[in-house]
């Protein structure tokens, strides 16, 4: 039985001080034994913002795709977080928390938070900052509630990860022109703190890991596939036998139709076609699964609700007719890829991807 | 040009093409329509009472055939795609009221029109072209002669997008169980609308238009749609549904005794149950097709054998059953050979085979022979049901005899005790198997045996009292009434275990009204999405109109009245409303089981407690004037009031 522990690094100087501290983080987890890494340095990568579009979300739990509108490195990346047991993250401080990259990192995981790859997965920070108390705790906890939130198991060595200092009194000072040298090398107690957390990282996941087998394969099918909705079919069933004998009872309905009101598909608030156009450059509806469609056209009714408020199917963007027994797609060239359709379609027959 | 003035859901005005002038005009749907009669099989039924004249010959130009798309059409709710179709029937003499679902009816609001009536006769075959204003006949001499799915092409080729209903040559014949089909996906079937048509030298309509339907709440309306989204999905049946569509139903509905043969002598011979189940159907089944804004799609698109032209089944079950265990006719790839062929000639299958099946009874019986029959040997298997569906369709020989439906049959050939139909429409399911709202509903209903009106949770027996309770209040019937429905065991009353059929029915029906003048399919995944309260909730949010519960029912109730005052017009009385002698006096076979015939007496006492439900008169089967006056139809009681000075 082996673990695979993956150390990210989300510093933009490739190389220097958070990749040298993930690197002895991933050491010090392959000292556990049984253990495998990989190191990803996310710097120089094409890695675009997540536009909260909602191509993720899909209907039903899916183990077996990342669904995104978005079509860049995530590709290559995704299926490295997903394959891990756990994940050693590292970033330097960025005003108080961590870096932009390493947020989009975070944000484009949605895929596989919604595909449950999370749910039984160790994570622990790595921070550093010039400073002697220069932000590395609050940003180790941001990291760490970021990691929480994606269902992952959080640990940290002691305290709360390692929190290393690249400046003074270990590094260069302000004003010296050495900004390239690796100060955390010399920061013994950061040091400490990050192999720590390494090995911690290793032997938590080695214990679920075997923790699973010892379990055996039909114990664990058992277990929750996720807990993001969309939930699998028998958690579903899990939640609502529940339900049955003991109702939960909405209070502050009024908050709760609020919340709903937000999540209202952009219904209200969408900005016009031009608006959007501009936004989503580059973007377009593609039919996947076109074997799976009924010709139903809710895709069509959605795309002309989105636009002319209201249900407009012949002046829609996307179109659907059935030809030869198959359903064949005309997508209008104004089609921005806003994903409204594909959301509609409650079978996964389109997504949103690249125009060609 | 009429204005629409709703806040949303309607589309605001009624479109009249007159067949014999050419001219066409609009007319406003007034809020007050909106609020007495919702929607669909409502407004059909508000515009058949007002526009048909009750002498009129149903293949006369005085006919008029009314389309009307329910209210929640062209939106997005779930599953709401259903329209009517109403008018005279040349099958039954009664009333043609349909319901369909397909592009058809959302395409007509788009071009914005929620009714659709045709009145009069073309001088000359024509197809009815509505692009959003621009209504057209168009020359359809070269169409004429053409079967259904040429036509549709034919039709969708000179106007790009539409959706098209047409007739096929059992149409043009007037083969009185001739349907139209709707952008080959599904019927407006039973009870001969597909002659009506064909009277009116109509071959086809095709329609498109891009007005649009608005809802009155958008926000309101989108989180309505994503918490049904989500019970639709939690639905655990879907699955099923989606690949099966009613075959889900194959074996249960079997083991109970509804599909018969040997003229509703014998049901679910131990030989067919496999022969045409689901195992062997998955493999004719290629895809499942939907109506607009369906999740389910409970259609399936069936293999021929040729690349590229399957059939669509709008009733897969239909087929197991009538060709399969009615007529024999061998498996799956040939159910499909004769769906292809029903479809083409745009006949309704589940009359033309049950005629055949009453056919061969007689033939086999003595009753009939060659000289009737023209030496054509009424049997069952797949030769003798193209051979069937190629003679009345054309009508040749003894299918011009049998293309007259059962009246006109009976007239001829006599057999009037082992013709199982009532009112002149034969019914899909056997009420000596289970009596629930669905077997005594065919007896009530105005089009005669259908059931459509009356689905509920019946069909199969055994529903506990909290079970049915739970379900009456859901569709609305009021408090007192479920008390007066449904009962504890161990009283015993009438047969039934623990609630009254005929009382039952009545709330069932108006139910089914309201969901259908709404729209929305009652196909049980779907119809599990509504219930009486979520009704009016939707209707709020889609029209802007708010309607409390009781006045939806009312409404309902109102078409449902209105329907029985056509009849009543027709001088039909409680003696119609009569199960056929065969049902009466012989037991059904199923398996190693006789399911004895139904008891004539324990028949009257349901009726009487059905009319006593619906407050409607005992001794004639119409609603009182008390009842017309509580649901402000003033004027059909002088109408009725006439009809019986008359009669």
């Amino acid at each position: 039985m082996k673990v695979k522990i993956l150390g990210v690094s989300g510093s933009h100087r490739p190389g220097r001080n958070t990749s040298f501290l993930v690197n002895e983080a991933l050491r010090a987890a392959e000292a556990v034994g049984d253990v495998e890494t990989a190191f990803l340095e996310l710097w120089g990568k094409d890695l675009r913002q997540c536009d909260h579009c909602d191509t993720c979300i899909l209907p039903e739990k899916r183990t077996d795709i990342y669904k995104c509108s978005i079509s860049d490195d995530f590709e290559q990346i995704w299926p490295l977080v997903d394959e891990a047991d756990g994940l050693i993250i590292g970033s330097p401080v960025f005003i108080n928390t961590m870096s932009g990259i390493l947020k989009v990192f975070f944000d484009r995981m949605r895929p596989l938070i919604f595909k449950g790859s999370f749910t039984h997965k160790v994570a622990g920070a790595v921070t550093v900052a010039y400073e002697r108390i220069g932000g590395q705790e609050s940003t180790a906890l941001d990291i760490l509630n970021a990691l929480r939130y994606m269902e992952c198991i959080t640990v940290a060595g002691y305290c709360h990860g390692g929190t290393a200092i690249s400046g003074v009194p270990f590094g260069p000072t302000p004003f010296e022109d050495d900004g390239m040298a690796i100060g955390v090398a010399n920061d013994r107690f950061g040091l400490r703190q990050v192999r720590f957390t390494g090995r911690k990282v290793a032997e938590i996941a080695l214990l679920i890991k075997a923790g699973k087998l010892s379990l055996g394969a039909e114990r664990m099918r058992t277990f929750c596939d996720g807990y993001h909705p969309p939930l699998s079919e028998k958690d579903r069933r899990w939640f609502h036998a529940l339900s049955v004998t003991a109702p939960i009872q909405p209070s502050g309905a009024g908050l709760l139709d609020k919340a709903a009101a937000k999540s209202d598909g952009g219904q209200s608030d969408t900005p016009g076609r031009a608006a959007t156009v501009a936004q989503a450059k580059g973007k377009v509806v593609i039919p996947v699964r076109d074997e799976r469609c009924t010709a139903c056209g809710s895709c069509e009714l959605k795309c002309s609700f989105r636009f002319e408020k209201q249900f407009n199917p012949l002046g829609s963007l996307i179109r659907v007719t059935r030809v030869d027994g198959r359903s064949r797609f005309t997508i209008a060239d104004d089609c921005d890829g806003c994903g409204q359709c594909v959301r509609a379609c409650l079978y996964d027959v389109l997504a949103v991807g690249p125009r060609r | 040009m009429a204005k629409a003035s709703f806040a949303g859901g309607y589309a605001g005005q009624t479109l009249f093409v007159d067949l014999s002038s050419g001219a066409s005009w609009t007319e406003a749907v007034s809020e007050d329509s909106a609020r007495r009669f919702l929607g669909g099989q409502g407004f059909a039924t508000e515009l058949a009472y007002r526009l048909i004249p009750p002498q009129a010959d149903p293949l006369g130009p005085e006919n008029a055939l009314i389309f009307s798309a329910g209210t929640f059409l062209g939106t997005l709710s779930l599953g709401a795609a259903k329209s009517s179709c109403v008018g005279k029937s040349p099958l039954t003499g009664t009333l043609i009221a349909c319901n369909g679902g397909s592009r058809f009816p959302v395409m007509l609001k788009m071009a914005g029109y929620d009714n659709l009536v045709v009145l009069g006769k073309s001088p000359h075959p024509v197809t009815l072209q509505i692009d959003g204003d621009q209504v057209t006949l168009v020359d359809a001499r070269h169409l004429w002669g053409r079967d259904t799915w040429e036509t549709t092409d034919a039709a969708k080729a000179a106007l790009p997008d539409a959706s098209v209903a047409c007739i096929g040559q059992a149409g043009e014949n007037k083969t009185r169980f001739a349907l139209i089909l709707l952008d080959k996906i599904d019927t407006y079937g039973r009870g001969g609308p597909g002659a009506v048509m064909g009277s009116k030298n109509l071959k086809a309509i095709a329609v498109r238009g891009s007005r649009g339907i608005r809802v009155a709440d958008r926000r309101g309306f989108q989180q309505l749609l994503d918490r049904d989204t989500k019970k639709f999905m939690d639905d655990p049946l879907r699955e099923d549904w989606r690949e099966l569509g009613t075959m889900v139903a194959w074996d249960s509905y079997g083991e109970v005794g509804y599909s018969s043969t040997n003229n509703w002598g014998e049901a679910f011979p131990a030989e067919v149950k496999g022969l045409y189940g689901v195992e062997n159907y998955r493999r004719v089944r290629q895809a499942s097709l939907a109506c607009p804004a369906c999740p389910l799609g409970c259609k399936a698109l069936l293999d021929t054998g040729v690349p590229g032209r399957g059939v669509t089944a709008s009733c897969a079950l239909g087929g197991g059953k009538w060709y399969g265990v009615m007529q024999r006719v061998g498996g799956w790839p040939e159910v499909v050979r004769c769906f292809e062929l029903h479809n083409r000639y745009g006949l309704d299958h589940f009359s033309s085979i049950t005629l055949l099946d009453f056919a061969i009874d007689l033939y086999e019986r003595g009753i009939i022979g060659p000289a009737q029959t023209g030496g054509w040997v009424p049997r069952r298997g797949l030769e003798a049901a193209l051979e069937w569906t190629e003679m009345v369709t054309r009508r040749i020989g003894f299918g011009d005899v049998m293309a007259e439906g059962w009246r006109g049959a009976q007239a001829q050939l006599g057999g009037a005790a082992y013709a199982v139909q009532i009112k002149g429409l034969d019914p899909p399911f056997d009420p000596r198997c289970v009596l629930g709202t669905e077997t005594f509903g065919e007896l009530t209903e105005a089009r005669g045996g259908h059931c459509t009106h009356s689905l509920s949770v019946t069909i199969l027996a055994g529903r506990s009292s909290d079970q049915l309770r739970r379900y009456a209040l859901r569709i609305g019937v009021p408090a007192d009434a479920v008390a007066r429905v449904v009962f504890q065991p161990p009283q015993v009353a009438n047969g039934t275990t623990n609630y009254f059929p005929s009382r039952l029915t009545k709330w069932v029906q108006d139910y089914n009204i309201l969901i259908t003048s709404l729209g929305a399919c009652n196909r049980p995944p779907i119809v599990r999405l509504y219930d009486a309260a979520a009704c009016a909730e939707h209707y709020r949010l889609v029209t802007g109109i708010d309607l409390s519960v009781a006045d939806m029912m009312q409404a309902a109730e109102r078409t449902w009245n209105m329907q029985r005052a056509i009849l009543a017009r027709l001088g039909l009385t409680r003696a119609d409303d009569a199960y056929p002698p065969r049902l009466l006096h012989d037991s059904l076979k199923v398996g190693d089981k006789e399911v004895p015939p139904l008891d004539a007496g324990q028949i009257g006492a349901l009726l009487d407690q059905y009319y006593d439900e619906r407050g409607w008169d005992l001794q004639q089967g119409w609603p009182t004037p008390a009842k017309l006056a509580e649901l402000g139809l003033a004027n059909v009681t002088a109408d009725l009031t006439a009809a019986a000075a008359t009669s």
